[in-house]
């Protein structure tokens, strides 16, 4: 399955993907980058898509903690294919 | 006016001390070292902050704000076990990092790093969820940059170890360079450890602080420092072998998905409103029964024995103070079921998930998901609900849905528009009493909308981004403490403003203004009671019941809506009805009063008069509730909106139905 350049809510639910670099599309100051950024979420990290809430959005694994996100906020988020699949542990260095 | 936004952006301003002016300001150890608890949501922070300070604590807003900052002793192994020193513990609002995205963390952004180093707190405990390691690390890497002492609490050990991750403390001090305990608050496990570490950290000297970035590139460059120790940390000091899939992860399933996670979350508000509404009632009955039934009895009959029986003083012992602390006791059943029934929600992880499942519904309305469980508890009792809204971490969200609660129909206006519905309308009574529920629905989307415009701005519409903390059996110690902390803090307020106001309305229905009766023996028409309500009168007369009896009843209903029909009873002299739906002699009475005061439109009346009734102040108790939530200017602010909007939809119902009936 290619994932290049996808946005979040395109990724198929069980699929492991890597938030790209300048993958957050959220105005960098903005609340919304800040929350991602404090759940760990952020360009180089490894993201498992868990399963879709009601309303459109996802619960996505961060390591081992599971965060649940707004369709508007996945929409933002853009994320390719990991190139060395990390089964488990943490998250891997930002690579900015 | 100033938003609590304001006031806790502009927390270093003079209107909100910092923690060594608060704290020699409220306690009574102004020399004992000040510790700070921070950590994010979810990691424990609270418990430990039960295992640290025991029952010497107290859980209050921070003054000038409503950020709700715990406050409590605990003591240290400083000098000899035989000499134990005490600190001051405050326990900060969850907060990711010091970054300020909510007020509540802009107020411990500004108490942790904003206020002059010397009013700072002495050492900061910061609570580290082994399960996220890197996560909890983000805030720590944010303070190690600060000249402040940390000491690190590893929390959630356990839950971890069954996810087959585990984190080595001695790893973690040696990356972080500070001291590292692993804790388990709820069994008391590292406590002391962490008592000692503390004491330890106390007497080294404050670490110098890493250089802080000021270009934009260097916040860049800063950021990544920090995702890269953070990043290095947590590989060093995690083990991890277990697999991806948890069985919060197959309960998630269920509760979140879209259609079954809807239903489990009804089922779940459901068993709420009935335990707040049928299991509580017969407790508050017996307990209604027992302070009219044998107390005041034996009230009675102790002042006959000392010569006063029958005078001013008996009645207001009675009917004032009896009476009042009787209405006030006859709450603590409902709050502590309450108070236990959201510890439990909380406790367990489930708040987190209702969010999700109602996050869309809500947000099309203007209020975050988690503001639904107030809403929905707020139509058995507004009391508990607003003290239910404690489950909005955001103090903004917070207070719009305090103000918000009193627009929800409680059982105790079911009763008067029941009576009203039968008086006026026969047998379409049920429709009206359906139609009222609609109106309470409508009202607080409006009123919501209208406060997000008005008073309550930058509530901010963040969509959606919130962590799913693993299911656990919620820890019963917990709960209880909680429960218990929140009902006295409850009692506390609610005690002076329920006595004083049932004795203040015996005191002007004591005294007579006309008539030949004597104080404490005059009939009600000619109390000082019925003079106010007359002069309460005119402003109603738009709205089509500007008669005194009305007016009387409503003032009643400002104490307590059960006590509207029997205001009407007393204020006409007959007897109250058994049955709400038989209006008898009292009814006709009514309509023969509404008649007149509308001019001849009774109906249309009748209808503004349940509109009025809907939307002003519930409650005394229901006051009380919001004075302990949001403070007394924005407790006082509600009640003006509520007049206010309670007159304009009376008067605009009455004079539009007047035309067609």
């Amino acid at each position: 399955m290619d994932t290049m350049g996808q946005s979040l809510d395109q990724v198929r639910v069980g699929a492991a993907v890597v938030v790209a670099p300048s993958g957050i599309l959220h105005e960098p100051d903005s609340v919304t980058a800040r929350r991602l950024l404090h759940q760990g979420i952020l360009p180089g990290t490894e993201l498992l898509v868990i399963r879709r809430t009601s309303g459109g959005g996802r619960v996505v694994g961060v390591g081992r903690s599971r965060v649940a996100l707004d369709p508007s906020v996945i929409r933002g988020i853009v994320v390719s294919e990991p190139e060395n699949p990390v089964p488990d542990g943490p998250r891997p260095e930002a690579d900015r | 006016m100033t938003p609590p936004e304001e006031a806790a952006t502009t927390a270093a301003a003079a209107t909100v001390p910092s923690c060594h002016q608060a704290v020699s300001d409220t306690t009574d150890y102004p020399g004992a070292p000040i510790i700070a608890l921070v950590g994010s949501p979810n990691t424990g922070k609270s418990s430990l902050f039960n295992a640290l300070t025991g029952i010497r604590r107290d859980v209050g807003n921070w003054p000038g704000t409503t950020v709700e900052i715990g406050r409590g002793t605990t003591t240290i192994a400083s000098g000899t076990a035989a000499d134990p020193a005490l600190a001051v513990v405050l326990d900060f609002p969850g907060a990711y990092g010091l970054d300020p995205v909510s007020p509540d963390e802009a107020l411990t952004r500004n108490l942790l790093v904003g206020v002059p180093p010397a009013e700072r707190p002495d050492l900061v405990v910061v609570t580290v969820d082994a399960c996220s390691l890197s996560r909890s690390l983000y805030l720590v890497s944010q303070l190690r940059e600060t000249p402040a002492r940390l000491v690190l609490a590893l929390t959630m050990n356990d839950v971890a170890a069954r996810r087959g991750l585990s984190v080595d403390p001695a790893a973690l001090s040696e990356q972080a360079g500070v001291p590292v305990v692993a804790v388990d608050p709820r069994r008391g496990e590292g406590v002391g450890q962490l008592r000692t570490a503390i004491a330890g950290a106390l007497t080294a000297p404050p670490p110098p602080g890493l250089p802080t970035a000021t270009g934009q590139d260097d916040e860049f460059a800063q950021l990544d420092a920090r995702f890269s120790w953070i990043a290095g940390a947590t590989q060093a000091a995690t083990h991890d072998q277990g697999p991806r899939r948890t069985i919060s992860d197959r309960i998630d399933a269920v509760v979140t998905a879209p259609i079954v996670g809807a239903l489990v979350f009804l089922a779940v508000m459901w068993a709420v409103f009935q335990v707040t509404t049928t299991v509580a009632a017969p407790l508050q009955d017996v307990l209604d029964t027992w302070v009219v039934g044998p107390v005041s009895t034996l009230a009675g009959n102790l002042l006959d024995a000392v010569g006063l029986g029958g005078t001013w003083v008996a009645g207001f012992v009675i009917d004032g103070l009896i009476a009042g602390v009787g209405m006030l006791l006859t709450f603590v059943p409902l709050m502590a079921l309450m108070f236990i029934l959201l510890g439990v929600l909380e406790d367990s992880g489930y708040m987190a998930r209702a969010a999700v499942v109602t996050d869309r519904l809500m947000r099309s309305i203007g209020l975050p998901g988690r503001a639904f469980l107030p809403l929905v508890v707020g139509f058995g009792c507004n009391v508990p609900a607003i003290s239910s809204s404690r489950v909005l971490s955001d103090s903004r969200q917070r207070l719009l849905t305090t103000m918000l609660v009193p627009f929800t129909s409680c059982t105790a206006r079911l009763a008067v528009y029941v009576f009203v519905g039968a008086t006026f309308f026969g047998g379409s009574g049920g429709t009206v009493v359906f139609a009222m529920y609609i109106v309470s629905i409508v009202l607080v989307v409006l009123v919501g909308l209208l406060l997000r415009s008005t008073l309550i701005r930058h509530m901010g519409d963040d969509p959606l981004i919130i962590d799913l903390p693993p299911y656990h059996l919620p820890g019963t110690g917990v709960v209880a403490s909680v429960m218990w902390i929140r009902l006295k803090g409850f009692l506390r307020t609610a005690s002076g403003i329920i006595v004083a106001t049932v004795a203040a309305v015996w005191l002007l229905s004591s005294i007579p203004v006309t008539g030949t009766g004597s104080f404490a023996d005059t009939p009600v028409q000619d109390s000082a009671y019925a003079a106010v309500s007359q002069a309460v009168a005119p402003a109603l007369a738009p709205a089509g019941f500007g008669d005194w009896h009305a007016s009387s009843a409503l003032l009643t209903g400002f104490v307590a809506k059960e006590a509207v029909i029997s205001s009407w009873a007393q204020t006409y002299a007959l007897q109250e009805p058994q049955d709400l739906s038989e209006p008898g002699s009292l009814g006709d009475q009514l309509r023969r009063d509404f008649a007149v005061s509308s001019g001849g439109h009774p109906d249309a009346a009748a209808l503004a008069f349940l509109m009025f009734l809907l939307a002003y102040t519930p409650c005394v108790a229901t006051l009380a509730a919001q004075k302990r939530e949001v403070g007394t200017r924005w407790t006082l602010t509600g009640v003006g909106v509520q007049l206010v909007i309670a007159w304009v939809l009376a008067v605009a119902t009455f004079q539009i139905l007047r035309l067609v009936w």
